[in-house]
């Protein structure tokens, strides 16, 4: 607990020294959120070129809008919000379909079950391969929630869509993971 | 929570292992840190950089003057010295001058209100030149080369009229851009 307040004014400290003017913070910030927020990014958009260019969009403008920064939230955390809405915006460009689930028949959507993890074997580097194999769509459902932790009515938010939608978008994504993950094994 | 839940849960932060290139640091660097720099210290810049402009049109004045009044001609000293009033001194044409530079000097003292510091160091300026003047009238009384002389006090004149002018247009330039500047932050 104690810590973590610590390490929280630590990180303002940084944030209050950019506000006033001291260049090198800048610097201190980015070296100290730049790697989470370009793996939040990498996740989202699976290319390395748009990854890095919305990482750089995203600091450029937090950087410049450091001045409405007011402790609301953490600074990470209002940092991540710039990166996902910044990525997500920049997926829009693919046309991504985020209901495609909704168009499903009735039938199979009642297929939609929990899928059998049993028989699989899990390591970090497996489950990134699998992951990038899977639709924009899917990935990035399963990214907000697992990897960033966003809950469905905030995903909801984030996509603009019904929160039914990332529910079961959600589950098929999980499922469509689990099989790539054995085939994979 | 499923078997996968868990385990990305459990190691959240090994998946975190990409890194990005230098580039991304530099490109925030040159768009970020030049705006910060121009909004740092708007209130020191601006009269600093004033400062350095009037002096650099000063010295620039100076020199343009000197070199055409080395040239002109118009005014020539030998005819102003033969229409010196033996008894005190007066020269039509200096009388002209005088009359001007008191005029500029009452329009400086009113454009330079808000500029109280820039204002004394000009008055500095047009004092040195006028207490060479002061001097030279004081040597014309005696010296038997009364053309030289004149030409020295003409010239001296034309430098403060010529100063006062310049002074004039950087205080002007100066309040232009403040009122621009106004605007721009309404």
């Amino acid at each position: 607990m104690y810590l973590e307040t610590a390490t929280k004014l630590y990180r303002y400290e940084w944030v209050e020294r950019c506000k006033s003017g001291d260049h090198s913070a800048y610097r201190i910030l980015y070296e100290k959120y730049a790697v989470a927020m370009y793996n939040t990014c990498l996740r989202i958009l699976n290319n390395v070129e748009e990854a890095e260019d919305v990482l750089q969009e995203s600091f450029t403008e937090a950087f410049r809008n450091l001045h409405q920064f007011e402790y609301r939230t953490s600074f990470g955390g209002w940092l991540k919000t710039i990166c996902v809405n910044r990525s997500i915006n920049q997926l829009r460009k693919r046309k991504v379909d985020w209901v495609d689930i909704d168009r499903l028949s009735e039938h199979a959507q009642q297929d939609i079950v929990e899928a059998d993890e049993q028989a699989i074997e899990l390591s970090i580097e497996k489950v990134k391969k699998a992951m990038m194999l899977l639709p924009d769509g899917y990935r990035t459902v399963l990214n907000l929630y697992l990897f960033e932790g966003y809950d469905h009515e905030e995903i909801a938010e984030i996509l603009q869509v019904a929160t039914s939608t990332t529910r079961s978008q959600y589950i098929r994504a999980k499922q469509k993971l689990v099989q790539l993950l054995k085939c994979k094994s | 929570m499923s078997m996968l839940e868990e385990f990305i849960r459990d190691n959240r932060n090994a998946f975190d292992d990409a890194r990005p290139s230098g580039d991304v640091w530099n490109q925030i660097e040159k768009t970020v840190v030049p705006t910060l720099n121009n909004t740092g210290s708007v209130r020191t810049i601006p009269f600093a950089k004033w400062s350095v402009a009037a002096a650099a049109m000063l010295i620039i004045s100076i020199v343009i003057v000197y070199y055409f009044s080395s040239v002109k001609t118009d005014v020539t000293p030998a005819a102003i010295a033969g229409k010196l009033d033996a008894d005190n001194m007066l020269i039509p044409e200096v009388n002209e001058f005088t009359r001007m530079i008191v005029l500029k000097q009452e329009e400086l003292k009113n454009v330079a209100r808000e500029q109280p510091e820039l204002y004394n160091k000009f008055t500095n300026d047009i004092t040195q030149l006028d207490s060479a003047y002061k001097a030279l009238k004081t040597q014309l009384r005696v010296t038997p080369n009364k053309e030289m002389l004149v030409e020295a006090m003409i010239q001296n004149l034309q430098l403060q009229l010529s100063v006062l002018n310049q002074q004039l247009n950087i205080l002007k330039q100066i309040k232009q851009s403040k009122e621009y500047s106004h605007e721009k932050n309404i």
